[in-house]
């Protein structure tokens, strides 16, 4: 009984903090120029989401000046937002590749250029 | 049963179990991706001066007590998200006071454990908002730790061990509500006979934790787990030439996790209450534990 009353102590703790959570920002800006957006089934952990990041980054069109290091993992909406250098042609393939390195599937990517216009890729055509 | 049987089978049974954590590095999440690897640092401690015969509390007049603390390294390497190796290799510290003779003695003893290398197997689903895999883990523990002295802290025998386990993360309640984190592993440890003669009993345990996801920020790549954890174990009695903290029984531990993440860097501490125990006999409880870690994968 007084390993259930510490038991239960500790669980009304817990479920405080809980309580006392928010949600992080939105995703930022993926209308703007030299974007890059990938939508990619299961990502909803960034701690496990780190492979898509670290398979991105090697990638030579990315921006790393913007975002962390030139990427932003959004596992509210299972998005991945990757900045594109400015004169840059994003290699679709290669970023689905990345994410497929990375532990995940990718859905689709849409492109953004340095004109604004928008241009989207599934990824299973690509594959 | 009179204090004739009770002193040797203790003499025997002296104390604890055998830590089984099926949990493979890095935190069961990461890295799952081709070519990752990472390693990280566990702390464990557990320990108590509470006797049991049975589930029933007795009075310890002689003032038995056990306590041990481990101290693992833990490593892995991720070939692609289906195929894995690791390794757990841990520093022991464990004391006791144990009736010889009919006479409360200290005892002593630290060094290396014995390793654990194991090839995790897995197959990932990603869907929408939810990802989850199915696993199964030989392992196999090597006898590294040594098997001398009065309190050795290795039975010198090469293990096998089996683990089939379930993990999932998603958003049942909403994608406005924190996801819902969930893992199952059950295994089976089969303790063969080492140094000595001495033979630890097999080991079948289940793990369950589950847990939300309240916190997080996309701009950090960081955020918060809160889980609750329950570890359940049933032992075999080692036998009468076994000098290790193995005993045997039935046991529930339960409490809570708290997950922190930042980057490719992740710290868990837990502390799990001792709910339930049933042992072999005489034996210590194993009393609470409390367990602390750091991981970082690449």
């Amino acid at each position: 009984m007084k390993n259930f009353s510490r038991l239960c102590a500790l669980a009304v703790g817990a479920f405080t903090i809980i309580g006392a959570t928010a949600q992080s920002l939105p995703l930022p800006d993926n209308q703007a120029p030299n974007r890059l957006l990938l939508d990619v089934d299961g990502v909803v952990c960034s701690y496990c989401s780190y492979g898509i990041k670290k398979k991105l980054s090697k990638l030579a069109f990315i921006d790393k000046s913007q975002y962390n290091d030139g990427i932003y993992v959004d596992i509210d909406q299972q998005q991945v937002l990757v900045a594109i250098q400015p004169g840059q042609v994003a290699d679709v393939e290669a970023a689905f590749k990345a994410v497929r390195d990375g532990g995940y599937d990718p859905l689709r990517a849409c492109v953004t250029d340095n004109a604004g216009e928008l241009e989207c890729v599934d990824a299973s055509a690509e594959s | 049963m009179s204090g004739r049987f009770l002193l040797p089978l203790f003499l025997v049974a002296v104390i604890a179990f055998e830590s089984a954590s099926a949990h493979q590095p890095v935190m069961d999440m990461a890295p799952r991706w081709n070519d990752g690897y990472g390693f990280q640092l566990r702390h464990e401690s557990y320990g108590s001066g509470k006797l049991l015969a049975g589930s029933g509390e007795l009075s310890n007049s002689n003032g038995l007590e056990r306590h041990v603390n481990k101290t693992w390294l833990e490593g892995i390497y991720t070939f692609n998200p289906s195929k894995r190796i690791t390794f757990k290799l841990p520093y022991v510290e464990q004391r006791r006071v144990a009736l010889v003779d009919g006479q409360p003695v200290a005892q002593s003893n630290s060094g290396l454990g014995d390793l654990i290398l194991a090839m995790p197997l897995k197959r990932y689903t990603n869907k929408g908002a939810n990802t989850s895999n199915w696993g199964i883990t030989p392992q196999i523990r090597l006898p590294t730790g040594s098997s001398s002295g009065d309190f050795a802290i290795s039975d010198g025998s090469v293990d096998l061990g089996l683990s089939v386990s379930y993990s999932a993360e998603g958003f049942p309640f909403g994608k406005d509500k924190p996801s819902l984190y969930q893992l199952y592993d059950l295994f089976y440890w089969y303790n063969r006979e080492g140094d000595d003669r001495m033979r630890e009993g097999d080991v079948v345990g289940l793990d369950i934790n589950l847990g939300l996801h309240p916190i997080h920020n996309n701009n950090t790549n960081s955020g918060m787990y809160l889980m609750w954890d329950v570890s359940a174990r049933h032992t075999q009695a080692p036998n009468e030439f076994t000098r290790t903290t193995a005993s045997g029984g039935k046991r529930v531990h339960s409490g809570p996790v708290l997950v922190l993440y930042r980057g490719n860097m992740m710290f868990r501490a837990e502390y799990k209450l001792a709910l339930y125990e049933k042992v072999d006999g005489l034996s210590l409880s194993r009393g609470d534990e409390f367990t602390v870690g750091i991981g970082w994968t690449f």
